[in-house]
């Protein structure tokens, strides 16, 4: 059988599945049944490697399998930029709610999930997202219920194959946040020096030193969001080979980290001073 | 015999027993081990003998796989001299019969060979007690499997073809089959002349069970009862080889339906008369303090009130 390790009945879904995964993400050649990396405890029913990580693919009768599990953990800690793919028969073959439980355990992992119908055309159910840039959900009810929904639409962005949209998403809340401070700031008069103006475009690095050299609130948290400007330019750039893969991958997710922790504590910090959060 | 050795030996350089009995290993038994062997490494070694620069396997085919899926480079392997043809079969049919559950069809399949090589040993066809004494197998077992052989080779590819399903799309499975074998074998057996042609009475039964007019495997039982009516029940010979004869026929007459209607309520008539006559061996036999129970006297008392309404009934 040209897949070891797989089924006689799952053989059709493996093909379908590979054709799939080229056809979509444009690789071609896949390894199979080989392994990924030596330190990695996984060999993938099919991966394919890039010049910037790899595409890992487990043909499963159901939507999640342990390997998935174990794998997940020695890619994590190398840090390998690998995104994981389940392949699976459309129709369950196990009761239903084991499979949807499998789904959402997949969900959970950041995991992409492929179903494959009866007629062998596959379907993307989940994009999933490499697994080093995995987080797991964070505590929503910890945000403003403002910002809340905007949080939770960069957070499904993050997981499901665009990391650098979900950044963006909490960029532009930061961003907004920023804009207001300054604004109120100003009328207040507590913000008097610099070239910031509310009605016109200013750049926000700009308008973040401005600020901090005023104290116009707690310095710690402005110069988080001054890091946070700066890093979200640095990873909308595609990377070129995997070393760089590696490193914008480890920028996006401590970015996107980082924007979750100002977007939790920003609000406390602008009422302390007599500022309302708004964005 | 040379001393066995210990030892980890490459994953890579191990190679499955082309005689390995087993057939498929299903997903959802190596995620088991998959777990525990990533959790706690291989507790138990593999059996292996050499065979020039790499190792076959006589025992542990799925920690071996697990293994390679775990990208494990070497295994714990005890390596030991090579088999004869039938000591190799034997190994592995005694490891697995002690330890898991084989499908039958894979025991069957690899039946044959053994028992080929028995009657070389032996010089003589072997009885099923040194069958099982060969091979760890009960005799049920050993029973089971030889139908499975006896089955011309087109139904036994219709159970290699639902065996690559997984079990809980397997319509036609081994089990189907011995039914359904055993219940024509009592036909046969009393019946000789409705059985002309097996295969297409075999091939009218499975479109039936595939229709759903047969709904159940057991259902075969009770074509099994129908051939032994007369005997068993005095229904009578003629009536009972035209039920038959409807169900061995392309129609839409299931089993369990022209059993009902013909002889279902003798056997059932059957079964209250032997249920009576065992109370009433029982009751006979009480001992006087068992005779006083409370409990007893009620449930007795029941009965009489049961018996007086349905007797009286009839007066």
């Amino acid at each position: 059988m040209p897949y070891p390790n797989v089924e006689p009945h799952l053989q059709q879904i493996a093909e379908a599945a590979k054709e799939f995964i080229e056809n979509r993400f444009n690789v071609k050649n896949p390894k199979i049944g080989k392994e990924l990396d030596p330190d990695i405890h996984w060999q993938p029913t099919l991966h394919w490697k890039n010049k910037t990580g790899f595409i890992g693919c487990e043909v499963s009768g159901r939507p999640f399998r342990p390997i998935v599990e174990i794998a997940f953990g020695g890619i994590t800690s190398k840090g390998l930029p690998v995104t994981i793919f389940i392949a699976y028969p459309s129709a369950p073959a196990i009761p239903l709610k084991d499979f949807n439980e499998d789904i959402e355990m997949a969900k959970r992992y950041g995991i992409g999930l492929i179903s494959i119908s009866d007629d062998l055309k596959g379907t993307i159910q989940h994009r999933g997202v490499s697994v080093p840039l995995f987080i797991s959900p964070p505590d929503f009810s910890k945000f403003k219920n403002s910002v809340r929904p905007m949080i939770m639409s960069a957070y499904e962005d993050f997981i499901d194959g665009n990391p650098t949209g979900g950044v963006q998403k909490l960029g532009q809340l930061v961003e907004s946040a920023m804009v207001h401070l300054g604004t109120q700031a100003r009328k207040k008069g507590t913000f008097a020096k610099g070239g910031f103006s509310p009605s016109k475009y200013y750049p926000q690095a700009n308008l973040i030193d401005e600020m901090m050299a005023e104290r116009i609130i707690d310095n710690g948290i402005l110069g988080r969001c001054r890091g946070f400007s700066d890093d979200r330019g640095s990873v909308s750039h595609s990377p070129k080979s995997l070393k760089a893969a590696i490193k914008v991958e480890r920028l996006l997710k401590d970015c996107f980290v980082s924007g979750l922790r100002i977007l939790e504590e920003l609000p406390e910090a602008m009422t302390v001073k007599g500022y309302k959060f708004r964005v | 015999m040379k001393e066995k050795k210990l030892r980890q030996i490459p994953v890579e350089d191990v190679k499955p027993n082309p005689d390995n009995p087993r057939i498929i290993f299903r997903q959802e038994e190596l995620d088991g081990l998959l777990v525990s062997i990533g959790n706690m490494g291989v507790q138990v070694p593999i059996s292996v003998y050499e065979e020039g620069d790499k190792f076959i396997l006589i025992d542990g085919e799925r920690r071996w796989r697990t293994c390679k899926k775990l990208n494990h480079k070497t295994i714990p392997a005890i390596i030991q001299d090579r088999p004869t043809a039938l000591e190799n079969l034997l190994l592995m049919f005694n490891i697995h019969s002690l330890r898991e559950q084989w499908d039958l069809f894979t025991i069957a399949n690899k039946l044959t060979r053994i028992l080929e090589l028995l009657k070389k040993q032996l010089k003589r066809d072997p009885n099923e007690i040194e069958i099982s004494a060969h091979t760890g197998l009960n005799r049920g077992t050993i029973r089971r499997s030889k139908l499975l052989i006896e089955l011309p080779q087109k139904y036994k590819d219709i159970i290699l073809e639902e065996l690559h399903k997984p079990k809980s799309k397997q319509k036609f499975t081994e089990d189907f089959f011995i039914e359904m074998e055993n219940s024509l074998k009592t036909v046969r057996n009393n019946f000789p002349n409705l059985l002309p042609d097996m295969n297409s009475v075999r091939d009218v039964l499975i479109d039936k069970y595939k229709r759903e007019v047969i709904g159940n495997i057991t259902d075969f039982r009770k074509l099994g009862k129908l051939a032994t009516s007369p005997k068993n029940v005095n229904f009578g010979t003629d009536e009972a080889a035209s039920a038959i004869t409807q169900v061995l026929s392309l129609n839409q007459k299931g089993i369990s339906e022209v059993f009902d209607r013909t002889v279902g309520s003798l056997y059932d008539e059957k079964k209250v008369i032997s249920n009576v006559e065992s109370l009433i061996f029982f009751l006979e036999n009480l001992r006087q303090e068992e005779k006083e129970d409370e409990d007893l006297r009620n449930a007795l008392l029941k009965i009489r009130n049961v018996v007086d309404r349905i007797l009286g009934e009839e007066v």
